[in-house]
């Protein structure tokens, strides 16, 4: 067995053992104690059998480097149990806020050191491929670059709790510790990946390294193939460590502040979760309330006019929007108004909720016509039992629920209220005073969410949808220092990324760019048409905002991730290769000398 | 009917011209150059600074691509990744990285070369130490001195027992006793059948191994042939005896004199070379134990490039030596056969004029030898081990 393999050995070791007696603990309360420190013990000396074995294996070296080695090794085989124990306290009962910190840092060093440990089992095959990928991250090592990653994340990502205010909800400050978090990785992450692609290649060629290497017998792509293996799996690495930062600074936060039972089913079934939405089901009778405005329009303005409004369907469709528009707007209240000052909206599709959460969410965003910049509306679900509406407030009913105009609002519906063939009614009334509509708006003006799957898991889907677009990035950065200096690779590649990822906004932008002011200037639109053709490739890209989603408390499914793992991470991944080989393959690599 | 051996490398008109950013001929490095290296043979590139040398390696190796001409090693183009399994490279600078120790770096290329575990540790040890730096092995390349760089520049060069070692400018920044051993090392190769392309502008070291010697200037090719043919100088002749009393030069010169009519040019004491002379003081500090910091004196040839070219890696070492020492000593104790008793050095004559006439009779010709057939006679197949065993 090699050093590494009884590292993982001893981590698993001692994670079995400390799960077993914590276990037992919970258990027996009185003797958790007892049992945690026989089970601290059991954990102590399979890791002295492990450090043992390792001390031996280390033997027979000559000189201080090897003395040194050997004894990087003893500490490296005991920190696991140093790791167990300082965890164990400060789950047995220590939850002090230094124990909590030490607690942290221990299992970010453990998820560190056995990262690294089973990437080197994975990269010890004899394949060449496989030993440029060791030595890249062996590069990374020795120019301090993952110690420094990973100090800096940490650092961000434990410093986040402090910048948060106080005096907010504690689900609001959950939502902006996990999006500053998630920003900070993801940031340094993106960094790290660009300079250390373009880096990597520029400078083997730069220094001749290549004259060496690829004088073996190993083939130019299997050299970049090499490279990016080694950039994807110290990703894995970095991601791994700064997921376990988040997710346990996260859980630390949250358990260190005072919650009200409110603050706890909101934060466990609004941010902390893995949620769908669904829309209201379209009113009966559109269908047929498009047609006849449709024949309508057509006898009266004529074929023409139809024609200029882009032909039958288009038309049909604008009058749907028109129509569904009219729908999700509510009347003002009477006396002044009349009945349309309420809605009824039906949500299908409801049968598999089951227990899984105690409550829906409905999302919504208004705009109206009102004096101030808050409507009020009384919300009521449609019990199927009693066979009436049940006001969901807990407030009078003349006065409503706040409703502050252009922003996202969330209200808590009790899953009682749907009915056995899984649908869900609710009646929105307008109660705003005076003289004002409101309306739902956007495509995500009334949406009502419930939850599919745990935040465990969906935190760990969008840290792999951020390492499949930093494998492309990866890609993208090798393509790009086949053939250009390492600054110029290095702007290309961000470049890149950066509209890949907002290509949404990009897209959005290329649509208006040509129609501002009057006329379409062409020179416009030949610069819509580009930003337009280029971003449109990258739309899947962009259109996963994986960390808005994980703190909105949305799900990503893995449909979406197959999707992703194709389209990025095959398809375009695999075109920035081809294309870096293509390159770096008819590259001469030696420069003039003579 | 003999069979023409396969060339190892083959060139012809193979010419490489610089470009400017604007694809305009700037420099021509190497130009319509041929060559041919037969298998078992050291061929030797000489010339001086750019004259071409680094750049027609680097098209030998694939990382540079001809303008004009065709090269092939082993029958087959450059860049193929079968070729370069048979193929060590030693480059004229250390392009090695920086942060990894020596026996990182040596465990790095033999990975590439597909070595399993047990294999790739073998090898690593015994270059280890037949380079000298076994005991700096953890020490970072970046931290080695440049001798010690080409020492491990050299190791890595033969981690995969290549066919073929390409050596540019194998002994710039080497001490003498480095630059010995790989000299010694070239001459060993050869024994065991591996084809070495060397590359230097150091004349001596050429000419102390190489069996063919090229000589490019300005790119191209200015002279070629056996060390022998270009340096023999027509219509001379030395003698070398032990010391003689100055009646006996007098009578030599008189006889000259009278069966040649011509006179001694020139009579004097050798002098030892000086490399010889800095490696027995060397060899006296060692013996005497002093320390160094740096590489120490390099080891006997590793045993997996010892073998022979038809011995599987796997045969115990020990036991194969024991083999060997039981047939030599078998030899030794058998009566000589009589081709080798005609091979036996003629003893001196008596002083009965026989000298004279033994120093006096034409001596055969050695027929020319064909560039295409493997070196018959090896000037220097009696590689001299003693030094890198005598300093250990």
């Amino acid at each position: 067995m090699t050093y590494n393999e009884l590292l993982i050995l001893g981590l698993l070791i001692h994670l079995a053992i400390g799960v077993w007696c914590y276990r037992v603990a919970a258990r027996k309360e009185r003797d958790g104690v007892l049992w945690f420190i026989l089970g601290a013990m059991f954990s102590v000396f399979a890791l002295a059998a492990v450090y043992l074995v390792a001390d031996q294996k280390s033997r027979g070296g000559r000189g201080k480097t090897q003395t040194a080695h050997r004894w990087l090794w003893r500490g490296l085989a005991m920190l696991p149990a140093l790791v167990g124990l300082i965890i164990d306290f400060s789950l047995r009962g220590f939850p002090t806020k230094a124990a909590t910190g030490l607690a942290l840092f221990a299992g970010v060093l453990a998820v560190y050191l056995l990262g690294l440990a089973l990437i080197n089992l994975i990269l010890s095959a004899p394949w060449a491929p496989l030993s440029v990928a060791r030595t890249l991250i062996d590069e990374a090592m020795a120019y301090r670059v993952l110690v420094g990653v990973v100090g800096v994340i940490f650092l961000g990502v434990v410093a986040c709790p402090l910048l948060l205010n106080p005096e907010q909800p504690l689900s609001y400050r959950v939502q902006m510790n996990l999006s500053f978090s998630l920003l900070w990785v993801s940031l340094w992450l993106v960094i790290l990946t660009i300079v250390l692609s373009c880096w990597t290649l520029s400078s083997e060629v730069d220094k001749s390294h290549v004259f060496i290497t690829l004088t073996k017998p190993i083939g130019r792509g299997a050299f970049l193939m090499g490279k990016w293996l080694g950039i994807v799996m110290l990703n894995a690495l970095l991601l791994a460590v700064s997921g376990s930062v988040i997710f346990a600074s996260t859980k630390l936060y949250l358990a260190q502040q005072q919650r009200t039972i409110y603050d706890e089913i909101v934060i466990n079934e609004q941010v902390l979760t893995a949620r769908v939405p669904i829309e209201p089901v379209p009113p009966d009778g559109l269908d047929r309330a498009v047609e006849q405005r449709y024949e309508a329009r057509l006898r009266e303005k004529g074929e023409d006019f139809i024609a200029g409004r882009g032909g039958p369907e288009k038309f049909k469709e604008e009058i749907r929007q028109q129509l569904l528009g009219g729908w999700m707007s509510l009347g003002p209240p009477p006396p002044i108004g009349g009945a349309s000052f309420r809605q009824e909206y039906v949500f299908d599709g409801l049968s598999a909720v089951g227990n899984a959460s105690r409550t829906l969410q409905v999302q919504y965003k208004i705009r109206g016509t009102i004096q101030s910049d808050v409507a009020r509306l009384n919300w009521y679900v449609f019990d199927a039992d009693s066979n009436r509406y049940i006001l969901i407030s807990e407030k009078p009913r003349a006065v409503g629920i706040e409703a502050p105009l252009d922003t996202n609002l969330t209200l808590l519906v009790p899953i009682e209220g749907i009915d056995k063939n899984g649908r869900l009614e609710l009646r929105v009334e307008n109660v705003t005073p005076g003289n004002s509509t409101v309306k739902f708006v956007g495509d995500d003006g009334l949406l009502l969410y419930y939850k599919v799957g745990s935040f465990g898991g969906n935190f760990v889907r969008a840290l792999m949808v951020t390492w499949i677009k930093l494998a492309f990035a990866a890609a993208v950065g090798l393509a790009f220092s086949a053939f250009l200096g390492f600054p110029v690779a290095v702007l290309c590649t961000a470049l890149v990324y950066i509209v890949a990822d907002n290509s949404g906004y990009v897209i959005s932008a290329a649509y208006w760019y040509p129609r501002e002011g009057a006329g379409r200037h062409p020179v416009k639109q030949f610069i819509s048409w580009i930003g337009y053709g280029f971003t449109w490739l990258f739309r899947l890209f962009g259109d996963m905002q994986q960390n808005k989603r994980l703190v909105d408390g949305q799900y990503i499914s893995w449909r979406e991730m197959g999707t992703l793992v194709f389209f990025v991470g095959v398809f375009y991944t695999g075109f920035a290769a081809l294309l870096g080989w293509l390159v770096f393959n008819r590259r001469e690599l030696a420069r003039v000398q003579v | 009917m003999v069979t023409e051996a396969l060339p190892v490398i083959e060139a012809f008109g193979l010419t490489k011209v610089f470009k400017d950013f604007w694809m305009r001929p700037r420099i021509t490095a190497v130009d319509t150059l041929d060559l041919r290296v037969v298998p078992q043979q050291v061929f030797g590139l000489l010339g001086p600074n750019g004259s071409g040398k680094s750049t027609t390696i680097k098209m030998l190796l694939g990382l540079l691509f001809p303008t004009r001409g065709k090269v092939s090693v082993f029958g087959k183009l450059p860049t193929e990744v079968a070729t370069k399994q048979r193929i060590g490279y030693l480059p004229e600078e250390t392009y090695l990285y920086r942060y990894l120790n020596a026996r990182e770096t040596l465990d790095y290329y033999g990975r590439i070369f597909h070595l399993d575990r047990h294999t790739r540790n073998k090898r690593i040890d015994m270059l280890l130490e037949m380079v000298g730096l076994d005991s700096v092995q953890r020490r970072v390349v970046g931290e080695y001195s440049k001798g010690m760089q080409r020492r491990i520049g050299l190791a890595q060069a033969l981690i995969n027992d290549p066919e073929l070692l390409i050596l540019d400018e194998p002994t710039s920044g080497l001490d003498p006793i480095g630059t010995k051993q790989i000299k010694d090392l070239i001459l060993h190769l050869r024994e065991r059948g591996k084809t070495v392309l060397l590359s230097s502008h150091l004349l001596a070291d050429v000419e102390d191994v190489c069996d063919r010697v090229t000589i490019l200037y300005g790119g191209r090719k200015r002279a070629e042939g056996t060390c022998d043919e270009l340096l023999a100088i027509e219509g001379t002749r030395m003698i070398e005896t032990d010391e003689l009393r100055p009646e006996t030069i007098a009578k030599i010169e008189k006889l000259i004199q009278d069966e040649e009519g011509k006179a001694i040019r020139k009579v004097e004491q050798p002098r030892q070379k000086l490399e010889t002379l800095f490696l027995n003081i060397v060899h006296e500090a060692q013996a005497e134990g002093l320390a160094t910091g740096g590489a120490k004196a390099g080891g006997a040839v590793a045993e997996f490039l010892a073998r022979d070219a038809h011995m599987p890696e796997a045969v115990d070492g020990g036991a194969l030596i024991d083999q060997l020492v039981t047939v030599d000593q078998q030899q030794a104790a058998r009566p000589p056969l009589p081709d080798e008793a005609k091979a036996e050095p003629v003893a001196p004559a008596g002083p009965d004029g026989s000298v004279l006439d033994s120093l006096t009779r034409s001596e055969p010709v050695a027929p020319a030898q064909d560039e295409a057939d493997p070196p018959a006679d090896k000037k220097k197949t009696d590689v001299d081990s003693t030094v890198i065993d005598d300093l250990l």
